[in-house]
């Protein structure tokens, strides 16, 4: 099977998903501070809390996004949550993992699958990766804390 | 006679942002009758309370928002349904839409799109 | 009543009216024929009592001379009696008759007749009335009245015939003006006929004449206009009319009658023909605001199944909900149809000339004839090089500044390995550095640059990478089948680089420049000269892999002039580019590369140096040649108007410069303008 590599249109995707979050929601935009190659020597990106979707169907791979624990409270007071458990924090990450995956379906086209997201603990290590090609990492600032979005996709050409 | 609302996703936090958004000045007085996590919450408080207006998810647990689409059109045909979802491609609007939704608001809203998203429902 | 407003107002309006006045004066009409008939009814009625007092009046002379005979003769008179008083009573009523004719016509002559008529009668018939004032009348009485009767007798046969005249006079005038008045209102109603159906015939006429503009108009735009158009009903139901268009584009006939949906089930997809079905369903839905399905046809852009192997065919359809008259609501929709297979086509075409050049044919073709140890090198000192992009990336602060440093050094990294990548001819990887230079190219231009803006950068490295591994797997390959024969030689690629291999890059400077030179239209002769020059240290050969081919590159871009500037220059149009590599008498080893070209140009320089914002006006005033010339060696300087793959980027002699300094050689360049430029590189003895 033959996968292409990712343009920087795959990953603007979800980096814009994520910045659309923040600005509509907290009316503060998350700022992308940089995008790299995760090679394989570095540790994974797992978060305290992280959002996932798993994309299949002429796609391979899953789209995480890793925010601390710091930044999600400061959000949940940004939009007016009084609560700030971890339970609301991990509703925040599954629905910028939701609204990533609405911006994937228009992107990709209506072939791609994509899993219900997830909202996992740090503490649930992240499932094996599936695709073969080399990650990106984007790190996104918003206020002084630092959240990370990483594509690990093929795309079948 | 206030507006009476219903607000349907399985994100609390979304729920919540919706309720704090109906004190806003430029909408109707609003009566929210009930906040519900999935389909079937909703259906469920919308057989009691009987809502005139519904804020719904598509992507929940139990009872997707389609399928309580479907079922909401049956059971109270009155109710004025506005779509709020990530999901945006053509097949899933088009199939809310002849399910009975009569609008949509793409997730993630800003306040303004929220307002005008709900005037625009209650028109 | 709605349609005698519509009648009293639209444009029948006139034609109502004169068929009102045509009936009306065909009323009239019959009226006026009404009032003739009965007036020459009258007067013949009239001119018969005239007629009947002739008769009237003989009868009576006739009674009264019987009576006197018979009386002399003494026979009895009853009869005769009786004769007179019936003459003398029918003479009253037709005289009474005829003066009331005559009172009616007031004609004056047929008055005065009646009026001697009258006074003619009286006398005589008071002499009858005396003859029957007993059973015998006297002799007397009866000679006055044969007396009168005879006299007056004629004379009232002549006013009778007289008045008879007068009144058919008077009847033949009368039926001759209404004759007159007839004609004249028979004319008018003619007149009107005729108005009515010269108008209606023109207004037919025109109508027609508009109806069949409006047809040859309709007609031509379905014919001319460039999009398959037709109708169907609410049920899919297609119409008569269509566009000629429609049947170069659609590849079924949609005969009227037939359905369009069911037609185009056959043509698309069961999941297109679903969405397809809810998507008109509700454009038909009153109740469904159109704003709500904006954006949402299915079928913008469809492919369509087609039989055989044919070609395959995309279709653009849109659909505009049709409303009858006011209050019908939507009666069906006007659809069109337009081929977008071309477009479709050619973004797929463009996909696949890219997919090609990157294929792994054309690598294997691009490494077959390279020294497998020096793509090898090449591939991981490129590695080495994005590694390093990669950390930079990674490790960025987040500011415009460091961003834009970060860029720059991307773009130098990238366009040496460009370099490398041509002079080893693997034109994958250089066309995609060259693609890669060109996004980053454009981000140097931005005045701020953001985070997302590194995004295409890392994507790039990663392109790179992925170019770079497809040429690894196919050395690996290449090697594994050279394996064999390099034991069987006991010669391995382990052996340092000798002169063997200064000859084969020179070799390959050599095609670089004279490909270089022919993308640009250049004419070129390269001598090359490299006397014996013994050991070679590994800096010079890093600087002859990685330096040299760029300073080629300057000199054919930048010092070479095209053939027609140098027949005007008066020089050969051949450009002669010479590469030495000599060893001196003190050891030391000296690179060089001449060209006749234009030579550097210090003004323009100057002038570059401003115009493109690196130094104020003033700093650039006060900087000596020297100074000027050795910015050229900085980064991001160039004196090439346009850019192309070769240079122009103001990349090269800044990656030369690195080079010198790394590798701890001299670099020096001599150059008159118009004549020649001679860069050269010197290394002490170790």
């Amino acid at each position: 099977m033959n996968y292409r590599a990712l343009n920087h249109e795959d990953i603007e995707v979800f980096s814009e998903a994520i910045s659309a979050f923040f600005l509509n929601m907290t009316h503060e935009p998350a700022v992308v501070r940089t995008a790299y190659l995760l090679d394989g020597t570095a540790s994974p990106l797992w978060g305290d809390f992280n959002g996932v979707i798993d994309v299949s169907g002429g796609f391979r791979g899953s789209i995480t996004f890793s925010a601390p624990h710091g930044m999600l409270s400061q959000v949940l007071q940004a939009i007016g949550e009084r609560e700030h458990s971890v339970d609301r924090c991990l509703d925040v990450v599954g629905e910028i993992a939701n609204m990533m995956s609405g911006r994937a379906r228009r992107h990709f086209g209506e072939e791609l699958a994509i899993s219900p997201p997830s909202a996992r603990l740090r503490t649930v290590p992240p499932a094996a990766a599936r695709a073969t090609g080399v990650p990106f990492a984007i790190p996104l600032r918003w206020h002084a804390h630092e959240a990370n979005l990483v594509v690990h996709l093929d795309i079948r050409r | 006679m206030k507006a009476r609302l219903l607000i349907v996703d399985d994100s609390m936090v979304i729920r919540n942002l919706i309720a704090r958004q109906m004190l806003d000045e430029r909408l109707p007085p609003i009566d929210l009758v009930g906040l519900a996590g999935d389909g079937e919450q909703a259906l469920a408080i919308a057989m009691s309370r009987k809502p005139d207006f519904i804020t719904m998810d598509l992507t929940m647990p139990n009872m997707d928002g389609e399928a309580c689409i479907e079922r909401l059109a049956e059971v109270l045909p009155g109710a004025r349904i506005m779509v709020v979802s990530a999901l945006s491609d053509k097949t899933t609007a088009l199939r809310a839409i002849s399910k009975g939704a009569h609008g949509f608001l793409h997730k993630p809203f800003s306040e303004e799109q929220l307002v005008a998203a709900l005037l625009e429902l209650m028109s | 009543m709605p349609l005698l407003h519509t009648l009293l107002r639209g444009k029948y309006r006139v034609l109502v009216f004169a068929v009102a006045a045509f009936f009306l004066v065909s009323v009239g009409v019959y009226t006026l024929n009404y009032v003739l008939l009965q007036s020459v009814e009258r007067d013949a009625k009239s001119i018969n009592e005239g007629g009947k007092l002739r008769g009237y009046s003989q009868q009576l002379a006739k009674a009264v001379l019987t009576l006197s005979h018979e009386s002399a003769a003494g026979e009895p008179v009853q009869t005769s009696q009786a004769q007179i008083s019936e003459a003398y009573q029918a003479f009253d009523l037709a005289l009474a008759e005829v003066q009331a004719f005559a009172a009616a016509s007031q004609d004056g002559p047929a008055l005065e007749l009646a009026d001697k008529l009258d006074r003619q009668w009286q006398p005589l018939r008071d002499a009858a009335i005396a003859v029957l004032a007993s059973a015998t009348p006297d002799r007397d009485a009866i000679d006055s009245a044969v007396t009168l009767s005879n006299t007056r007798n004629v004379r009232l046969l002549q006013l009778a015939d007289d008045l008879t005249h007068e009144q058919e006079r008077l009847a033949g005038d009368r039926t001759r003006s209404m004759r007159v008045l007839q004609s004249g209102a028979i004319a008018v109603a003619l007149l009107m006929f005729a108005f009515i159906v010269v108008h209606v015939a023109r207004r037919l006429s025109r109508s027609d004449r508009e109806a069949g503009q409006a047809r040859r108009e309709t007609t031509d735009i379905l014919r001319t206009v460039r999009e398959g158009l037709f109708l169907i009903d609410r049920n899919g139901t297609i119409g008569t009319q269509r566009s000629e268009h429609l049947a170069r584009v659609f590849p079924h006939p949609l005969a009227p009658g037939e359905n369009f949906l069911v037609t185009l089930a056959a043509l698309v997809t069961p999941d297109t023909m679903d969405s397809a079905r809810q998507y008109i369903g509700l454009l038909l839905n009153e109740r469904v605001k159109p704003a709500l399905l904006a954006d949402l046809n299915p079928l913008q852009r469809v492919q369509l199944a087609q039989p055989g192997g044919s070609r395959p065919k995309y279709l653009s359809f849109s659909f505009q909900p049709v409303r009858g008259d006011v209050g019908t609501g939507i009666t069906g929709m006007l659809v069109a149809v337009a081929d977008v297979s071309q477009e479709v086509r050619l973004e797929r075409e463009l996909a696949d000339a890219e997919e090609r050049a990157r294929s792994e044919v054309a690598l294997l073709l691009d490494v077959l004839d390279k020294d497998p140890a020096d793509v090898r090198r090449f591939i991981d000192d490129a590695r080495a090089k994005l590694d390093g992009l990669n950390a930079a990336l990674r490790d960025v602060a987040p500011d415009a500044g460091a961003y834009l440093t970060t860029v720059t050094k991307v773009f130098r990294e990238v366009h040496s390995i460009k370099g490398e990548a041509a002079a080893l001819a693997i034109g994958a990887v250089a066309t995609q550095a060259h693609r890669f230079e060109d996004e980053l190219g454009a981000l140097r231009q931005r005045r701020t640059l953001t985070g997302n803006d590194l995004i295409p950068v890392a994507t790039g490295i990663g392109h790179m990478l992925q170019e770079l591994a497809k040429i690894d797997t196919v050395i690996s390959r290449l090697a594994a089948f050279a394996q064999p024969a390099a034991d069987a030689g006991a010669r391995g690629s382990e052996m340092p680089p000798g002169e063997d291999g200064v000859l084969q890059s020179m070799q390959r400077i050599q095609r670089l420049a004279l490909a270089v030179a022919a993308d640009l239209d250049k004419k070129l002769r390269v001598e090359t000269s490299i006397p014996h020059v013994g050991e070679i240290p590994e800096p010079v050969h890093r600087l002859l892999r990685e330096g040299l081919p760029q300073l080629v590159r300057n000199a054919v871009v930048h010092g070479i002039e095209a053939a027609a500037e140098r027949r005007r220059a008066g020089k050969h149009e051949e450009g002669r580019l010479r590469i030495e590599l000599a060893r001196s008498e003190d050891g030391s080893l000296e690179l060089s590369v001449t060209d006749d070209g234009r030579g550097i140009d210090v003004h323009a320089l100057r002038r570059r140096l401003t115009e493109d914002g690196h130094r104020p006006a003033e700093q650039v005033a006060a900087m000596s040649d020297r100074d000027v010339v050795a910015t050229l060696f900085a980064p991001g300087v160039s004196t090439a108007a346009t850019v192309s793959e070769h240079a122009g980027r103001g990349m090269g002699l800044d990656v030369v410069g690195a080079l010198a300094r790394e590798t701890g050689a001299r670099l020096k360049l001599a150059s008159t303008p118009r004549a020649y430029t001679r860069f050269t590189l010197q290394w002490s003895p170790a």
